[in-house]
């Protein structure tokens, strides 16, 4: 079978979310140079984007390879993954763009909107740190499943930022932080980021 | 597997005879006045905004039109026939399961998304008010079943769930049939991954352009007395062309996003398209043709016109 083509550019954290999913699942995968919306995947004749339509893809048709990101039926794991897309990626992506990618790019973060999107953040990661804190060891209980791996991309980057504290002063979100970031192949999919040289 | 074309009640009209209804309950009318809240603002903190909102949407759930000028009184009791009025179902009934309730206000875009969904499978439900002016968002009764404090929330028997994508994900699955398959999870996985990417789509491309436009002009105006920022709502329209034309493109190659027949990732578009209708920016859409036949249709379906009836569009 022809490996899958991931068309994206490699540092970008949404392409970063395709690949640890693809990587879980242990697929053959490569990353190209995008065309039009990124990332988007192809698998055959089938073209999708949108990197959480990607993974539910790959986790759904692939689910009997490797751990099962999406044992149904789960209200709950649906609930997460909305929590992630609509809660956590709100609020933590706009800070890594000004902390990390910004400066990336020869500009200084806004200390303004960092306030305001970390002070959002805050808020959310409470709410998780409740959920977590009621003998939920994963999102949506006691195994690994998407609505965990959905997360690693900024969850990783912004261990990178001065607002690595938001999950260091959280025992349960750090605790479960700790856990799904140790995972072999997601720290498989870290090796593989090119990240630029520190100047 | 071809879907029946379901663009008129009549294809569901020879089932069961009695009609499913749904009620909103009952609530103390004499302090606060109204109870809506838009996904991301807290409408409410203005008395005097919530008096005439309310009272457009007194006149509009009556079915009268609205007069020329807004009215410079509103009395709290012509709240008690919205709030006892009961909301027709299509004849499709499932009276064998409870209803399920919902809480949270019609008005609110992602309680109409949730109520779409209940009212396309004809499911029988509730609709239990959340008063955002009396705090009631953040009690603990509501936080436990929404932690954002945000609403919808949702029960179904001992289910509790909030996130309106994740309850109206439940309630397709639950309600489905071999006719009804808004997710197109029997269908196989070709199918229903395009399901998946159109409602990506919707909530991470069209949605950021069309909601500041939806802001500036309506919510912000009548909810603040703010003035619009016209630099915002140009940006945005700008970034919506963009998108719209992804999506005339992808409708000249199918009649609805996902297929051939309507989807959970068309649907997933009413609440906010219906609201920037009612902005100065919806001839827009005439920009693009296949787009404009594709939201008309959907405007068309009884199920989007019993949920409009609770949604004002005039501010």
């Amino acid at each position: 079978m022809a490996p899958i083509k991931l068309y994206g550019m490699a540092l970008s954290p949404n392409v970063i979310r395709a690949a640890a999913v693809l990587n879980e699942k242990g697929l053959d995968f490569e990353i190209v140079p995008p065309f039009g919306q990124v990332p988007a995947l192809q698998d055959g004749d089938e073209v999708l984007y949108e990197s959480r339509a990607i993974n539910r893809y790959i986790a759904t048709k692939y689910k009997s390879q490797g751990p099962d990101l999406v044992p149904t039926p789960s209200a709950k794991l649906e609930t997460w993954l909305e929590v992630e897309s609509h809660h956590f990626y709100p609020a933590v992506s706009p800070l890594v763009f000004q902390l990390l990618i910004k400066p990336m790019l020869g500009g200084a973060p806004d200390a303004a909107v960092v306030d305001k999107h970390a002070a959002d953040l805050a808020k959310v990661l409470d709410v998780y740190e409740a959920h977590l804190a009621k003998g939920n060891k994963y999102l949506a209980g006691d195994a690994y499943t998407l609505a965990d791996a959905n997360h690693l991309s900024y969850l990783f980057l912004l261990t990178k930022t001065p607002k690595a504290e938001l999950v260091a002063s959280r025992p349960h979100v750090k605790a479960w932080w700790d856990v799904i970031s140790v995972r072999p192949a997601w720290l498989k999919t870290v090796a593989a980021i090119p990240f630029p040289p520190s100047a | 597997m071809a879907y029946p074309r379901v663009t008129s009640s009549s294809a569901r009209s020879s089932s069961s005879a009695s009609a499913t209804r749904s009620r909103l309950t009952k609530v103390d009318v004499d302090s606060t006045i109204f109870r809506a809240v838009s996904p991301e603002v807290l409408f409410f903190h203005y008395p005097w905004a919530t008096r005439v909102w309310c009272s457009l949407l007194t006149l509009r759930i009556n079915g009268d039109q609205p007069p020329k000028h807004p009215p410079t009184q509103t009395t709290e009791q012509s709240l008690a026939p919205i709030i006892a009025t009961s909301v027709e179902h299509p004849s499709h009934s499932r009276t064998n399961m409870s209803p399920v309730k919902v809480f949270g206000h019609p008005m609110s875009t992602n309680v109409a998304r949730v109520l779409l969904c209940l009212e396309e499978v004809g499911a029988e439900y509730e609709l239990v008010p959340v008063d955002f002016l009396a705090g009631e968002h953040s009690s603990p009764q509501h936080v436990q079943r929404n932690p954002f404090g945000k609403i919808p929330a949702f029960q179904d028997g001992e289910l509790v769930l909030f996130e309106s994508r994740a309850i109206a994900k439940y309630i397709l699955r639950k309600y489905k049939t071999a006719d009804l398959d808004l997710l197109r999870e029997s269908s196989g996985i070709e199918e229903s991954s395009m399901v998946d990417v159109w409602t990506e789509v919707e909530a991470q491309q069209y949605y950021p352009a069309m909601s500041p436009v939806v802001f500036e002009c309506i919510i912000f105006p009548v909810m603040r007395g703010a003035a619009t920022n016209q630099t915002v709502v140009d940006e945005s329209l700008d970034r919506l062309r963009g998108v719209l034309g992804v999506y005339e493109a992808r409708l000249e190659k199918s009649r609805y996003l996902a297929g051939d027949s309507v989807s959970f990732a068309d649907l997933n578009h009413f609440p906010f398209t219906f609201y920037f209708m009612a902005t100065p920016y919806a001839s827009l859409f005439d920009e693009f043709p296949k787009v404009k036949a594709w939201w008309e249709g959907l405007m068309a379906r009884p199920a989007v016109q019993r949920v409009c009836k609770n949604m004002p569009t005039e501010f």
